[in-house]
């Protein structure tokens, strides 16, 4: 898909066209990421207003070259270069981090089951078992 | 589907699998486990891993557990149960859920204890579902303890 200051167009240079092929599972994150974050959006006001405040539109609609070109194309780079800012993504990848660190959780670090696991474990199955 | 145990040959299938979502931090966190370290630990034996597996082969749901021995009674430690974002609220994480309790069973363990992030209203559902017991862990504000047992 290439993305242009006054539109997108599909990888056969056509406009809105429908997806006839299974997308694989990295796709299908960007998708649920895009819907997550602009699908609240009506297409012709909301959409257009927030994406036009986005640096990679601005950048290209407000720049020299805009007036030379129509429909500038926004780049790839520009892209990655915005949303790798965004600070919802930079909180979440915070977050991941953090969480990561825990390696006894997320990294199967240590014993299996560490003492305050395995009493909690012990005492729940005692207390569940029929006498 | 079908569900198989999982091995150290399965690792290009588990360096691409995905299960994050942008507003789940602890699901990235469960993704980057199992993409970088879930193979080596099956290959070194210290973690039993299964993968359910589409008709097409491709992997779309992962369960691993350590089966605790070092003293009676056995006990189980289930570390991960994860489908990909497509599959979710399709049973899917159930049927591994299942399928590691089973192999908990068999090893003579009498439960599964798991450690789950507080926010993942979805495993902790699916747990109080299979019988779980869930308690908050003191001095860890970020995670719960689900105990299902007697198994």
């Amino acid at each position: 898909m290439s993305c242009y200051a006054h539109g997108t167009t599909g990888s056969d240079g056509g406009s809105t066209r429908r997806l006839s092929r299974p997308v694989d599972d990295g796709q299908f994150d960007v998708i649920d990421y895009v819907v997550g974050g602009y699908g609240r959006y009506t297409g012709r006001r909301e959409l257009v207003r927030e994406t036009h405040l986005e640096d990679p539109w601005r950048d290209v609609s407000e720049s020299e070259d805009s007036f030379a070109a129509a429909n500038p194309e926004i780049t790839h780079e520009s892209l990655r270069a915005w949303f790798s800012q965004d600070d919802e993504y930079l909180a979440h990848r915070s977050a991941v981090t953090a969480l990561r660190e825990r390696r006894d959780v997320y990294g199967f670090e240590g014993p299996a089951m560490p003492d305050d696991l395995r009493e909690a474990t012990l005492r729940i199955v005692s207390e569940r078992t029929p006498s | 589907m079908t569900i198989r145990r999982l091995t150290a040959a399965d690792r290009g299938a588990l360096a691409r699998f995905t299960c994050a979502r942008p507003a789940e931090p602890w699901a990235e966190a469960v993704q980057e486990t199992i993409r970088t370290d879930l193979a080596d630990q099956l290959a070194s034996g210290g973690v039993s891993a299964a993968g359910l597996f589409d008709d097409s082969g491709a992997l779309r749901g992962v369960a691993a557990w350590r089966i605790y021995d070092v003293a009676p009674p056995v006990l189980c430690r289930g570390d991960i149960v994860a489908v990909t974002v497509r599959d979710r609220r399709k049973g899917y994480g159930r049927a591994l859920k299942e399928a590691m309790i089973a192999e908990a069973r068999a090893g003579g363990a009498v439960a599964v204890s798991s450690v789950v992030h507080r926010h993942n209203a979805a495993m902790i559902l699916l747990n109080t579902a299979l019988g779980a017991i869930v308690e908050e862990i003191p001095h860890d504000p970020d995670h719960v303890r689900c105990v299902i047992g007697p198994l």
